[in-house]
């Protein structure tokens, strides 16, 4: 219907070259994909295949990379023509939160992936030069699934990857479109508000930087064996694997860190489908790394290596398309939606797992096994029940998590079957951190133990019995050292039952027997200080994660308000009501809100904590700033981001979790203003009005002065009147300034002004309107001829005509073709000589009529029209409206016993021993980069 | 047979124990009705009832939030709970409420809404419109 409309200022061409980039890059992939296969096959050419394939992807990646480069300048430039960057930009944002706008949906974080891989990819053929051919064309069929994410292919009903460059008219349909210059008219969506935040910066581009490592390993030794080299990428797959383990650790923990500092669930994990799914691809990774370990040590489990670097990339597919088919809705608090890929992500699975399987028996039989038995009290044995664990671990983690999946499946049954199963479907558990913790608590009480103890093994131990003499000593003092400190930190994190206390002692040990490992015969040693640091790191954290989780106690519980309705234990109450200025005991706190300020779209709220001990003293204080977040258009609060007080010892986290509804919604407020039972009374000023609990005298009206909320503005006519609150009995007043504005001569916008400690609220009656645009039957006009720059009386002012301009400015004037338009300037002075005001009415011919425009102003409460121009004499004349005399009443209107609106209800959390999490889990990444950096070393050495 | 494999094969049995007991945890979305004859915690899914009364005041009690909830079968409840009233209540299009029906009111410890997102299907922002 609109087909043959042609649009004004739409730029298409940026959007066809980068839809064409994006075909490219797949074409080029494949290439690449192809030749590398060809090079390791082609003994003759074999150098010629692998600079095709090399050079074919440097052209995907500068593919990739410009269709990067396109986007985001459309999105800089806001071209909201195309449906990417109308929904994730719009005018006001921030130049900062681009990028997150960049990533915020599929197609975005798909390309971010994408150009991770590439990054990666590039890096490797450049230090890994050696296992270029045997690597690449894996790494190129990745690339082939990833590009076709975005390809935006249509062919019949298959639709293969969606664009970033697809046009808004094209995905939408809207009337507006029927408007050749549509654009003008629309504005962009904007990025979510949740995710206007620093994180959302960091957080995605570090996880998919681990996500790509992740397949570096499995590529290495899938094609090494693909290739014959069955033994020799142990080295390489290594490297590869301690810098996946390394980032993709580090981006999980910002997922954390973001979770704990920026959303108001209170914990920095919860067991989420979301953060499920990106841990257990690192699980895997680390166990892969340690039987990596093993395979260059003692030439054993290489197909076990293989195969967990295989699942570990195999399950951030997985993950990938847990998140964004939409499955995980009803488990999930991330709200994922579905994006209509389900089958190519499906797709992309099989792929790999096709092809990792095949590599697996098709050339894994000629990989070297060990046939004899590898003794109890080896290294290699240990660290083979550790990966079990692990694995046992991740085993667990997808199963819980896969249930939305398990569900699908019964669901595809019942429909091939033609029953309807759902009958089959099951739910998440109910507490869902509980059923985690249940079953995690053991792993890692297994893991402490084992790698406590496997640090002292070494290698094809034969002879255990002498070796005991020389480790045996540490063991058993790890052992004894282990208990007291266990017995301390039980008492400390307080938990109760077998498995608490196996896990603090598991814990500790871990820590102790790496410490006593490091520096083993009084010996500090390097070469050990990567996987020390890494083991220790993890002892600390599970501390961390048992005090923080074990102690976390709600300090919000107000001890002097009794309930009645306690249904459930679990439910005691977790929010506090603050009243603003008014300090409120909670726990061993006292709070007080005492101040609120608007940062862009925040309302920073300033809390004061003070800190009493056990006898009453005060012993700390500090303040916490929680904020409440607008929705881009500032109709409604979208969401609340925590405060944190950080401490060594513990952290104190605060978040709002309810306003009062009209601060929360602004349709919210205008119900109840038009409800506000308010009286309206015509006085004079100096007046009293007796209230029920107060009393309110007006005491004058202003022109200067307005209700706080108002911003004046150039074209306004504002009043307010000052009206004093003052309550006897409690020897308190208020000076409320209610505030009307007319906006462009045009509408008129009340500001009522509310003292919530009275609870009086004061609006000016809808007769004000006569005080800021009176009607000219209630003026009485004079006839005054003036003559430019004169000045003439007229009781009790002095009016000069200042000046003429031909540039009219008055609101009400709309200029028309042939116009001849000229606008007074006459100023009102008092008897001193002071500016009282400025009036600028304005003298029109139009249409050989003459035709004027009446200007007021409030504060001299003087009219004037501009009605006569004499050329021959220059005289102007003047009608000058001015009010009539007598006693002036006016109406004032007093709400009583209105509902307060200044307070906050707030949540806080007391976290004892999160540090702890943080520096263990930390210390836990930082070993796998000392591990690179010093095998780096020793390689160069 | 190598002890290794003896101990993969008891990791492998474990495994096999723990999932089974781990499905134990995973319920059936239950009705009201189901909820009734249950004394213990249930998952309800279903949709909030807009045309009953949604109460918070957080001025009167911050810890105590009340709405109606029609399951499954179309039973409706009034479901109480002790926290504030979640961000886009009356938006949400599924409710999904864990805790226990005591006599006429389920008691709900935990709460997930699925709402549709705001940023999604909204028609298309006019400057006209977003400029007054």
């Amino acid at each position: 219907m609109t087909e043959n409309l042609e649009y004004v200022g739409e730029l298409l061409w940026p959007g066809e070259v980068g839809h064409y980039l994006l075909i490219t890059a797949f074409v080029a992939a494949l290439l690449s994909a192809i030749a590398y296969a060809i090079s390791n096959t082609d003994q003759e050419d074999s150098e010629g295949w692998k600079k095709l394939g090399r050079y074919s992807f440097y052209i995907h990646g500068i593919s990739i990379i410009g269709a990067i480069v396109i986007l985001f300048t459309l999105m800089l430039n806001h071209h909201y023509e195309y449906n990417y960057v109308w929904s994730h930009v719009s005018d006001d944002l921030p130049f900062k939160y681009m990028f997150s706008a960049f990533w915020e949906d599929q197609e975005g974080s798909f390309l971010l992936w994408t150009f991770w891989q590439i990054v990666i990819s590039v890096i490797f053929i450049k230090v890994s030069s050696s296992w270029e051919s045997s690597t690449m064309w894996i790494l190129a069929l990745i690339q082939v699934f990833l590009s076709a994410m975005v390809l935006g292919l249509v062919i019949g009903d298959l639709q293969i990857g969606s664009s970033p460059f697809n046009l808004l008219r094209e995905e939408n349909s809207s009337e507006i479109f029927q408007n050749a210059n549509y654009l003008e008219l629309i504005e962009g969506r904007g990025l979510n508000p949740l995710l206007q935040n620093y994180w959302m910066v960091i957080h995605p581009p570090t996880l998919f930087l681990g996500f790509a490592l992740c397949s570096i390993p499995f590529a290495v030794a899938g094609g090494a064996i693909a290739t014959g080299k069955y033994t020799q990428w142990v080295n390489a797959s290594l490297k590869w694997g301690l810098w996946a383990a390394g980032f993709l650790g580090v981006g999980i923990l910002m997922g954390g860190a973001w979770a704990y500092e920026a959303l108001s669930f209170g914990g920095y994990w919860a067991w989420d489908p979301v953060e499920n799914s990106s841990l257990v691809p690192w699980l895997l990774m680390v166990a892969a790394i340690h039987t990596n370990l093993v395979a260059k040590s003692v030439r054993r489990s290489y197909k076990f290596t293989y195969v967990l670097y295989g699942l570990s990339f195999i399950m951030v597919l997985y993950s990938t398309f847990l998140t964004r088919s939409g499955l995980t809705a009803e488990s999930s608090a991330h709200a994922f939606t579905s994006s209509g890929m389900e089958g190519q992500l499906i797709s992309f699975i099989l792929f790999f797992v096709g092809l990792g399987t095949w590599i697996y028996f098709a050339r894994g039989k000629n990989i070297p096994s060990n046939h004899d038995e590898e003794p109890f009290w080896s290294r290699e044995f240990w660290i083979y029940l550790g990966s079990f664990v692990l694995i046992l671990s991740t085993v667990l983690i997808t199963f819980t998590t896969s249930i939305p999946v398990f569900n699908k499946i019964i669901d595809m049954v019942g429909s091939v079957i033609g029953q309807d199963l759902s009958s089959w479907h099951r739910t998440t558990p109910l507490d869902p951190i509980a059923h985690y913790n249940r079953y995690q608590l053991w792993i890692a009480v297994l893991i402490g133990l084992l790698a406590g103890t496997a640090q002292f093994l070494r290698y094809r131990e034969k002879n255990y019995k002498s070796r005991f003499k020389i480790i045996g000593r540490d063991l058993l003092l790890s052992l004894v050292i282990s208990i007291p400190i266990a017995y301390i930190g039980l008492r400390w994190v307080g938990g109760q039952g077998a498995g608490y206390v196996l896990l603090i002692f598991a814990s500790t040990y871990i820590f102790i027997s790496n410490i006593l490992y490091l520096i083993n015969g009084f010996q500090l040693n390097a070469k050990k200080l990567g996987s020390v640091t890494a083991h220790a790191g993890f002892g600390l954290m599970i501390w961390g994660v048992m005090a923080s989780g074990l102690q976390k106690t709600y300090i919000s519980t107000n001890p002097f308000v009794m309930r009645e309705l306690v249904a459930d234990e679990t439910m005691a109450n977790q929010n506090i009501l603050l009243y603003k200025g008014v300090p409120m005991r909670m726990s061993n706190y006292e709070a007080l809100y005492y101040k609120d300020t608007l940062v862009r779209n925040e309302r920073v709220y300033s809390i004061q904590f003070t800190e009493f001990d056990m006898e009453g003293n005060r012993i700390d204080s500090f303040e916490l700033h929680p904020t409440s977040v607008y929705a881009n258009d500032f109709s409604e609060v979208v969401s609340f981001n925590p405060s944190t007080d950080r401490r060594f010892g513990k952290d104190i986290f605060t978040s709002i979790s309810a306003l009062p509804p009209e601060v929360m919604s602004v349709t919210e407020a205008q119900k109840r203003e038009d409800e506000m039972p308010y009286e309206e009374y015509m006085i004079p000023v100096g007046d009293t009005i007796y209230l029920r609990h107060q009393i309110a005298i007006l005491k004058g009206l202003n022109y200067n002065s307005f209700q706080p909320d108002y911003v004046p503005d150039s074209d306004d006519l504002a009043i307010s009147a000052d009206v004093l609150v003052i309550d006897l009995e409690n020897n308190f007043t208020y000076l409320a300034k209610p505030t009307m504005v007319i906006k462009d001569h045009r509408f008129v916008v009340h500001y009522p002004d509310k003292s919530n400690e009275t609870r009086v609220k004061v609006r000016l009656g809808e007769g004000f309107v006569n005080y800021l645009y009176p009607k000219d039957e209630d003026l009485e006009y004079h006839k005054v001829v003036m003559q430019k720059g004169q000045t003439v009386p007229f009781d009790p002012f002095m009016i000069t005509l200042a000046r003429l301009e031909k540039d009219v400015t008055h609101p009400e004037y709309e200029a028309e073709e042939g116009d001849i338009a000229v606008q007074a300037h006459l100023e009102i002075r008092n008897k001193s000589g002071i500016l009282i005001d400025t009036i600028k009415p304005v003298f029109i011919i139009r249409e050989n009529q003459p035709n004027f425009i009446r200007d007021y102003m409030p504060r001299s409460g003087i009219a004037a029209n501009f009605v006569k121009i004499d050329p021959a004499t220059g005289n102007m004349e003047f009608l000058i409206g001015e009010r009539p005399a007598g006693e002036k009443r006016y109406p004032i209107r007093v709400a009583e016993d209105v509902p307060r609106s200044d307070f906050i209800v707030l949540e806080a959390i007391v976290f004892p021993g999160i540090n702890l999490f943080w520096i263990g889990s930390s210390l836990m990444m930082v070993g796998f980069f000392i591990s690179l950096y010093l095998r780096r070393r020793k390689k160069l050495a | 047979m190598k002890k290794i494999h003896i101990a993969g094969i008891g990791i492998l049995l474990v495994a096999i124990a723990l999932i089974f007991s781990a499905s134990q945890d995973f319920s059936t979305y239950a009705s009201f009705q189901d909820a009734a004859a249950s004394q213990g915690q249930v998952k309800i899914v279903g949709e909030l009832a807009k045309d009953k009364e949604i109460f918070y005041d957080p001025a009167v009690d911050p810890n105590y939030f009340t709405f109606h909830v029609i399951d499954k079968d179309g039973v409706t409840r009034k479901v109480v709970m002790n926290r504030a009233k979640p961000q886009d209540f009356e938006m949400s299009e599924q409710i999904v409420v864990t805790g226990k029906l005591k006599g006429e009111e389920f008691y709900a410890s935990d709460i997930l809404l699925k709402c549709p997102s705001k940023y999604k299907d909204e028609e298309i922002y006019l400057r006209a419109e977003t400029e007054e």
